[in-house]
């Protein structure tokens, strides 16, 4: 075993205490059994190559073999898969498996398997509110504006930044912030599609990613949102409310993630200048121009009134 | 075949998509073709291009080339059997829009000096009312604006408008009122428009046409065929070929 990869001593003791490690960052992306058969006592010999073949053909995995007592041959597995290292945080977070060799290797190998599909889905997740994390967004975020430009359907990006958070933390202290948070992440994941995807983008700021949707559509999701969120936070008298910005990615528009995320967050900003707890609607420069402010009031109406005379002559039509 | 002294470089826009811009744009094509003008379509729509598509061809060169690469007009031309040459696009290239900006005046040169090979040179630009859709309206004398009856298609129309004369500063615009039911259709909505146009933007509109609801528009879309070459003597075909003869007299 190498020693840059042992565990320090502060792990070593709370590995006595229960049966977790403190977590292992390796660098390694490739599969290292660094062992060999003679690490293990007993027949267990056949176990193992089928353990190194195995983990050599998932090439996810890096595993440790140490000798905590003989005849206690322990596995400290970390799961690695080959993800950039701004995943490191997500892993490091994550306890390891140990198998002890009494146990049947085989299973313990299928459990190992499992564990790292978990893993891998955990990477993608905000672990306090189980909402999906940053980085799942900007990938997410890039995936549905390819579709966006594919399909030609536009995309919808709400952005909700909590009023007068800071409160809460400062009142009720940070355990009583993150129940909160979470309950609000709860609440949040009832008020949407499953095609949605709900993701804790800061703090206390949150965005959702709404494909195939218009505006409009969003406009009453943010709503909702709105009142839930006041809902939950009206038993703490502390005036936490939420700020909602809503930006729309239609196929015309030359636009970058960056841009998408900026129009939503400027929306959102927009909220807050006006007297926060409010839904802002960005000012693209798509379709919905028309919509947001470049036809004023009265040049709508007056194109209104025309719709409205057409219908009203093709009664017969299929209006 | 005759050929006219200064090119007439016109753009086609609708604002929201959907309401024909294309189909009108390559029917017209035709139309011109027929009448022994020579014509180049442009597919200026950087989001999602598809004269292509309805013309059933698989373009290997596109207006990318032109505008990022080191290929010239010609060298992407693609002749059609209807008579009319286009320059195909490509989708989806967000960053071509920023280029295209950044290029302008080189662009600006080489579609002039395309077009000196044609009578006409039809700019297909995007649906939308990005500047950025609508930069390739800089490049035209006359601006055609396609809409129809939808409450959306009259707005984005109009907003269209309001963007190319406030950021372009034009105010020559051609209206063609696609999917009318009804002699008067076209006519009724173009007034209700050149209204507004007058009473709030200052200027006038110019009614170029309507072109009729007709099935038979939809069933050469799906067939990726020419309505004006396969079937002229349709209701749509000949409103088109009514259109086309206006256009044909622009200098």
């Amino acid at each position: 075993m190498q020693a840059s990869a042992m565990p320090d001593k502060k792990s070593e003791k709370r590995e006595k205490g229960d049966k977790k490690l403190l977590p292992l960052y390796s660098e390694e992306k490739e599969i290292k059994l660094q062992t060999t058969e003679n690490d293990f006592s007993g027949n267990n010999g056949d176990s193992v190559k089928t353990l190194r073949q195995i983990l050599e053909k998932n090439k996810a995995v890096t595993i440790l073999l140490g000798k905590a007592k003989p005849r206690k041959t322990k596995a400290v597995i970390t799961l690695l898969d080959n993800l950039p290292d701004s995943d490191a945080e997500a892993f490091n977070n994550t306890a390891h498996l140990i198998i002890n060799m009494e146990d049947d290797l085989l299973e313990k190998i299928a459990h190992l398997h499992n564990e790292n599909i978990k893993l891998r889905s955990k990477a993608l997740i905000d672990k306090l509110t189980g909402l999906y994390n940053h980085r799942f967004f900007s990938a997410q975020l890039e995936t549905e504006m390819a579709r966006t430009r594919r399909t030609g359907l536009s995309c919808t990006l709400l952005m909700i930044d909590l009023d007068n958070f800071k409160r809460l933390n400062d009142t009720l202290g940070h355990t009583e912030g993150n129940k909160f948070l979470s309950s609000i992440a709860g609440s949040i994941r009832e008020n949407v599609r499953p095609t949605d995807a709900a993701c804790r983008y800061g703090g206390d700021e949150f965005m959702i990613i709404l494909p195939a949707t218009t505006i409009n559509y969003a406009a009453r999701t943010a709503q909702r949102l709105k009142n839930a969120i006041e809902k939950l936070s009206e038993p703490l008298h502390l005036g936490i409310s939420a700020s909602i910005g809503i930006a729309e990615f239609t196929v015309t528009l030359s636009w970058g993630v960056d841009e998408f995320i900026n129009a939503a967050d400027s929306a959102m900003y927009e909220s807050k200048k006006k007297g926060k707890n409010r839904i802002s609607v960005a000012e693209g420069k798509g379709l919905d121009e028309g919509e947001a402010g470049l036809v004023s009031p009265e040049e709508k109406e007056a194109l209104f009134k025309v719709y409205d005379s057409l219908k009203k002559e093709g009664k017969n039509d299929d209006f | 075949m005759m050929t006219s002294e200064i090119p007439v470089v016109t753009s086609v826009s609708s604002g929201k998509g959907g309401v024909g811009k294309t189909f009108a744009t390559i029917n017209l094509a035709a139309c011109l073709s027929r009448m022994g003008r020579k014509v180049l379509i442009v597919d200026c729509d950087l989001g999602l291009a598809n004269i292509d598509i309805m013309l059933g061809v698989n373009p290997q060169y596109t207006l990318k080339d032109v505008i990022f690469g080191s290929l010239e007009f010609p060298d992407v031309v693609i002749s059609t059997k209807y008579g009319f040459d286009f320059v195909p696009a490509s989708s989806g290239i967000k960053e071509m829009a920023q280029l295209l900006y950044e290029n302008i005046d080189r662009i600006n040169a080489a579609i002039g000096n395309i077009a000196l090979s044609y009578d006409h040179v039809l700019l297909d630009t995007g649906a939308g009312i990005s500047e950025n859709v609508l930069q390739f309206t800089l490049f035209a004398k006359r601006n055609i604006v396609v809409l129809n009856r939808e409450l959306t298609s009259l707005t984005d129309a109009y907003a269209t408008i309001k963007v190319i004369y406030q950021t372009f500063g034009r105010h020559n615009f051609e209206i063609i009122v696609n999917s009318t039911r009804g002699d008067d259709e076209g006519k009724n909505i173009f007034a209700h428009i050149d209204t507004i146009s007058g009473k709030f933007l200052g200027f006038h509109l110019n009614y170029l046409g309507q072109i009729p609801y007709d099935e038979a528009v939809s069933r050469s879309i799906l067939k990726q065929e020419v309505l004006s070459f396969m079937n002229p003597q349709s209701l749509a075909a000949i409103n088109c070929s009514l259109i086309a003869g206006k256009m044909a007299d622009w200098r």
